[in-house]
């Protein structure tokens, strides 16, 4: 049922000048963001964070959504003018798109990057706002038993979806669970694994530990580098002229053309959303290559704007239901959505499925700035696309030093503690170590957020259940059920990656 | 380097923390409902180790690490500078200055970075640590330009 006075009061919220304002300054900077190599959603997300602090509730979701699907948009922009992929997810739209470009056809590919990624974000967020309450009132049906079961869930299939790093991903979602035991237990709250330091009792907060693990890291590996690489200064120029010729752009048959790839980049992401830990690449790696199946005569991989199509489609439609979870169940779907719910609490906004009956007015603000962001993101993507394609032009000299200095500002900004920089430079380190050991860090900030939700869980179940734990785990169907679905995602995994194992040895053999 | 050498180095990295808390006075104080204070920080502990072991015993333990061939002395050297700089900057900002302490942090994160030209490091640091206090200071937070001069925004 919708309540009517929440979402009038959202609307209020959200159409109010500050709310509007900061949501395109976030779609302005995550596009820019996403178009420099190197920068990644999270990153953006990590960095903006303290700036929401001692915002009103709309205005911080207006800028951190703003800038998650302006950046995920925004790596297309690098990976079809210079092959290079502005984050991760775009990847998969450098085949066609580069290609496209060298045809002259720049133009056009650009376009379709932008309308694709808005017309599957869109959609998805419709899937979103439609899914998250009807999965939010099961949830609500769950005791702690249920809960901790999902949450065990939730841990698993973040191991069992890291693919060919399988160890590598379930070290750093253990390393995110070992992190989130430190400072008090959530039960009785006696104080542990604090190392002995006082200023530890309280715990890691996750705005510390998130600059750290995205920019910190970030910008201690660009100082380990000798030479400062820049993207060539001709290459953003030539790009740069593309955009504002008179060229043609992309005619609206075309666009209509590539709906069968759009759609499966919206199935696609769509569903990669909505599970933990796998985020926009795999969306739009997958979309993409089951495009490629479903449309063989179509050239996909060769320069058709149909790759880039199902691609863009396919990591922008992750961006809404990567909430679905953090709604739902309180778990995130991604590093991103971990931030967001980082966000959402520091605004004393704890997501779970109660948000949907203490705060409605909250969750209504929250679909509103999803849908109102993809017009948002068309419109500043359209008008500014020319600027971007500039960006790769900033040295990496002057943009190193700002996201120092704004990592350790935003990191003193939360609370003005300033022994919080310690806890930042920590995890900058272990992220600088996961970057040199190829350590997904996804899992770490997802896990660190479940790890006390886990625990409390657990706890309050086996005091329900008198101490008996065989009682406590499975005390339902349905805790039965979940029981089952963890020990699936581990076989399946293990099964995966045996699999995986005989295809490379036998390719070895041959 | 490859991943097997890696994992070696994560497990050292975990050895102390290992010995922090199996030889600390808590871990092992049951709680009211039975459960120990540490369990779950042991447990974690334990999958980090057997998580370490697979990447050591693991199919893929030969493969090389690209991006480790770039760490070298004069790059460790930088990072502890910074590091050091971004603690000063947050413990001492209020005696010296926002403004004046981010500017010199930021000369010289700039300076480490590749920028070479004096007057470009020093505009830019200027530019920078100023747009930062506005900004900050703009969204509420308690920042000074110099010891004692702040600019009082509504």
């Amino acid at each position: 049922m919708i309540n009517f006075d929440a979402l009038q009061t959202a609307l209020g919220m959200v159409f109010a000048l500050d709310t509007i304002l900061w949501m395109i300054v976030g779609i302005a900077v995550g596009v820019g963001v996403g178009a420099m190599p190197g920068l990644q959603s999270s990153t953006a997300v990590a960095l903006m964070l303290p700036l929401t602090f001692n915002m009103e509730v709309a205005p911080a979701l207006g800028l951190l959504i703003g800038l998650y699907k302006g950046s995920v948009y925004g790596g297309s922009i690098s990976a079809i003018s210079f092959a290079t992929p502005g984050a991760p997810e775009a990847a998969a739209t450098v085949a066609d798109g580069y290609k496209l470009m060298q045809r002259g056809k720049g133009k056009k590919a650009l376009h379709m990057a932008l309308y694709a990624s808005v017309t599957a974000d869109f959609l998805s967020d419709l899937i979103t706002i439609f899914l998250a309450p009807a999965l939010a009132l099961v949830a609500l049906k769950f005791g702690p038993s249920e809960r901790a079961w999902v949450l065990i869930l939730a841990i698993t299939l973040i191991g069992a979806l890291s693919g060919r790093r399988l160890a590598k991903g379930m070290f750093s979602a253990a390393l995110g669970l070992y992190i989130g035991t430190m400072g008090s237990d959530p039960i009785g709250l006696v104080p542990r694994n604090t190392f002995g330091l006082w200023w530890m009792r309280d715990g890691v907060p996750l705005p510390p530990l998130v600059i750290g693990i995205f920019a910190m890291s970030m910008v201690l590996q660009e100082l380990m580098k000798p030479a400062v690489v820049a993207v060539a200064r001709d290459k953003a120029s030539k790009l740069a002229d593309v955009l504002l010729s008179k060229s043609e752009g992309l005619k609206l048959r075309e666009y209509l053309s590539c709906w069968k790839e759009m759609m499966i980049g919206l199935g696609v992401g769509s569903f990669v959303g909505v599970l933990p830990g796998l985020g926009a690449t795999v969306g739009a790696f997958l979309s993409y290559a089951v495009a490629k199946q479903v449309s063989p005569h179509k050239g996909i991989g060769n320069g058709a704007l149909e790759g880039v199509a199902a691609a863009e489609a396919g990591n922008n439609a992750t961006v809404g239901p990567t909430l679905v979870p953090l709604i739902a169940f309180g778990i995130p779907g991604s590093a991103t959505a971990a931030l967001l719910g980082g966000a959402l609490i520091l605004q004393g906004v704890t997501p779970s499925p109660r948000m949907f009956d203490l705060f409605p007015h909250i969750i209504y603000a929250l679909f509103i700035i999803l849908l109102l962001g993809n017009i948002a993101n068309l419109a500043v993507g359209r008008a500014f696309a020319s600027v971007y394609a500039r960006i790769g032009e900033i040295p990496r000299a002057y943009l190193v030093p700002l996201i120092g200095a704004m990592a350790v500002l935003g990191t003193y900004a939360y609370q003005q503690n300033p022994y919080h920089i310690f806890i930042m430079l920590a995890c900058g380190l272990i992220g600088l170590m996961f970057r040199y050991l190829s350590i997904p860090a996804a899992p770490l900030v997802i896990t660190f957020m479940v790890a006390p939700l886990a625990e409390a869980n657990l706890r309050k179940a086996v005091l329900i259940s008198g101490g008996d734990w065989f009682h406590t785990l499975f005390n339902s169907p349905l805790s039965i059920g979940l029981a089952v679905a963890c020990v699936m995602s581990v076989l399946a995994a293990i099964r995966f990656k045996m699999n995986e194992n005989a295809m490379i040895t036998d390719r070895d053999d041959e | 380097m490859t991943n097997r050498q890696g994992a070696y180095c994560l497990l050292l990295f975990m050895v102390p923390i290992l010995i922090y808390v199996f030889s600390s006075d808590w871990a092992f104080v049951p709680m009211r409902d039975g459960v120990l204070i540490g369990a779950f920080t042991m447990m974690y502990l334990g999958f980090c180790v057997i998580f370490i072991l697979a990447m050591i015993a693991g199919p893929g333990a030969n493969e090389l690490l690209e991006d480790i061939g770039e760490i070298n002395t004069p790059g460790l050297v930088k990072i502890v500078l910074f590091l050091l700089g971004a603690v000063a900057v947050t413990f001492w900002h209020e005696a010296y200055g926002f403004v004046m302490l981010c500017s010199l942090f930021l000369a010289a994160v700039s300076w480490f970075a590749g920028q070479t030209s004096p007057v470009g490091i020093l505009i830019y640091s200027l530019i920078v640590s100023t747009a930062l206090y506005l900004l900050f200071s703009l969204l509420g937070f308690d920042l000074s330009i110099a010891p004692g001069l702040k600019v009082e925004f509504l």
